[in-house]
């Protein structure tokens, strides 16, 4: 305890900046993937042909080492907070795509036969049937997008785009175990509480018909 | 409302036409039962009406007017549907689920929870204790019961079921065949019924249309087609499931009885079947053993208690047995080795068992 407070009353103007820092990287990429990531995935829930190619595009992105990516990225679009957040925007579209995408097609086909019949158009059928179905998952794809978005946030300071990364570098380069510390905890704390957040928010979603008991 | 086929083909992209030349005109206010081995053609006959599927060639239509005149959402919003899986939404409430098409309509919420009332009142279901219940709160019998009283909410003229009772136990689709009959004595709709059940189809049918591989191959009430099939396929189809044994002289208790029940009531664990040609009526329990008779009298009276217990015979008792006991009394319930309620011997089961035999014995 007496460490930790140490470490704040010594860090704490880097550490509250480096934070506004990593939730603003985060934040900014996780908005613009979802608006792009999901419905996209709903667009290729109705077009499954279409959907192999894309989700194994989007795929291969993810493979791309985040430290590489960077590198590739510096001498095209130079440095600062906008190339690392298109990397990171890059980055966290696959897991909300893919869960938006197999939450909708893991709907019971019955169901959307039924809604069918009984006079849903295709948009109330998406809105009223299909999308409360998959809700948890899709919630989950964002879960997964947030806590990868802030561990891969962290490398963003490499193209100085600030965030905790910072803390974490400049600690390496000094041999200064404090400093990367008081980097690597409060990252470790923000993906937890991201985490339990998110998780809470799946539980909302998850229709009551369908919670477990 | 009259739903007509006119030479109406169904194929299925590289396959065999799945229905052919369909020539079918279903009356206002019958239970039509479309009925024939799996594959043959039922469910897409049924989903053409509503557009789920389109014929490839042909017309259906509605009280004259072709269905492709109608939108396809307003379509299918006038015509009630049910399927076997129930296709109950399991993120929504009893209610929210049979208000389905009243929202689509547009209804306001009052007439629509007057609605909702009304129908689970119909079913003998309380409201209260239902009507804020997911789905998978509710048994398989219960289920299905919400999915076709779904199908009738908007009061529509025409409902199409497929398969409905066919994933339940014996006894809720025996309940729930009852209650259907008594629905459709009340409300008169047009309804049009996929069953792959014999018994259920002769319970249920005003008329009865027989498929083989996407042939309509007859059409008749239920008492014209156990008494004239056209061909060998429906007579085999009939025969296979009554289990009828004509064609020897070693005859059995059961070739001599009518397996033609129909459900009349249910009370708690117990039916109460009636059959052809007997006056009395026969108690069963849920796992349709023999109970014993009721007579008329205190079935009206509402005296479910067995009144006389007759000795049931076994299914396999000799003719010459039967007959022997057959002077003393006008009906024999029949019995499997379990117990179990199979058929009754009755005059006019006799008479019938008669006629098969001579008439077997000249073809
Ligand atoms: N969506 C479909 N695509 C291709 N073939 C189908 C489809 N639906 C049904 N069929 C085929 O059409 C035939 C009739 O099927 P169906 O109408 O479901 O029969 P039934 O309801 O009598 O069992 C079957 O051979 C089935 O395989
Ligand atoms: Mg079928």
């Amino acid at each position: 305890m007496n460490y930790i407070g140490y470490l704040w009353s010594t860090y704490n103007s880097q550490i509250i900046q480096a934070m506004w820092q990593q939730i603003y990287l985060v934040g900014i990429s996780l908005v613009c993937g979802a608006i792009v990531s999901i419905p996209l995935g709903i667009y290729l829930s109705k077009h499954t042909r279409l959907a192999t190619w894309v989700i194994t595009a989007v795929s291969i992105l993810q493979t791309i080492p985040s430290l590489a990516f960077f590198a590739i990225i510096l001498p095209i679009l130079g440095i600062g907070a906008t190339p690392a957040l298109i990397v990171l925007f890059l980055y966290s579209l696959l897991p909300m795509l893919r869960n938006t995408y197999t939450g909708l097609r893991s709907v019971d086909p019955t169901l959307i036969d039924v809604a069918k019949g009984m006079g849903m158009t295709s948009f109330q059928r998406l809105i009223f049937v299909e999308l409360r179905l998959a809700a948890p998952l899709i919630v989950a794809g964002i879960r997964l997008s947030t806590i990868y978005l802030v561990s891969w946030a962290t490398m963003a300071s490499l193209i100085g785009a600030g965030g905790f990364g910072d803390l974490i570098f400049a600690g390496i380069d000094n041999y200064n175990n404090d400093l990367i510390i008081t980097g690597a905890v409060p990252t470790a704390l923000m993906a937890f509480i991201a985490s339990m957040i998110f998780t809470l928010i799946r539980r909302y979603v998850t229709p009551i018909g369908l919670r477990r008991a | 409302m009259t739903v007509t086929f006119s030479e109406v083909t169904k194929v299925y992209q590289g396959k065999k036409p799945a229905v052919e030349n369909l020539n079918l005109e279903v009356h206002t206010g019958e239970l039509l039962v479309l009925i024939g081995p799996s594959g043959c053609g039922k469910t897409t006959t049924l989903r053409m009406i509503n557009r789920l599927e389109e014929p490839t060639h042909g017309k259906i239509q509605i009280d004259g007017r072709d269905i492709e005149k109608f939108k396809e959402e307003e379509l299918r919003r006038g015509i009630g549907y049910t399927v076997q899986q129930t296709g109950l939404f399991p993120h929504m409430t009893v209610k929210d689920n049979i208000e389905v098409v009243p929202r689509l309509l547009k209804w306001p919420k009052d007439k629509r929870d007057e609605r909702v009332r009304e129908l689970l009142a119909m079913v003998n279901m309380d409201f209260e204790e239902f009507a804020h219940r997911y789905p998978r709160q509710l048994s398989g019998g219960q289920q299905q019961r919400i999915g076709v009283l779904r199908s009738l909410a908007a009061d529509p003229p025409i409902i199409l079921m497929d398969e409905p009772f066919g994933a339940l136990d014996p006894i809720s689709r025996e309940v729930l065949q009852i209650e259907l009959k008594k629905l459709q004595a009340r409300l008169q709709k047009t309804i049009i019924f996929v069953t792959h059940d014999i018994d259920e189809a002769i319970r249920l049918g005003d008329r009865i249309a027989i498929f083989q591989t996407g042939q309509l191959v007859q059409l008749g009430s239920p008492q014209e087609i156990v008494k004239n099939p056209v061909n060998e396929f429906v007579a085999s189809f009939i025969k296979k499931n009554y289990q009828f044994e004509t064609s020897n002289l070693s005859l059995k208790a059961l070739d001599l009885a009518s397996v033609d029940f129909h459900p009349y009531e249910s009370h708690d664990d117990r039916i109460i079947l009636s059959i052809d040609g007997s006056d009395d009526f026969y108690l069963v329990d849920s796992d349709h053993r023999f109970i014993g008779t009721i007579s008329k009298e205190n079935v009206k009276a509402n005296q479910i208690t067995a009144d006389k217990v007759l000795q049931p015979i076994r299914v396999y008792d000799s003719v010459q047995n039967i007959l022997s006991i057959f002077k003393d009394v006008n009906t024999l319930p029949v019995v499997d080795d379990g117990n179990k309620l199979v058929g009754v011997i009755t005059s006019l089961s006799l008479m019938n068992a008669v006629a098969r035999l001579v008439g077997g014995n000249e073809s």
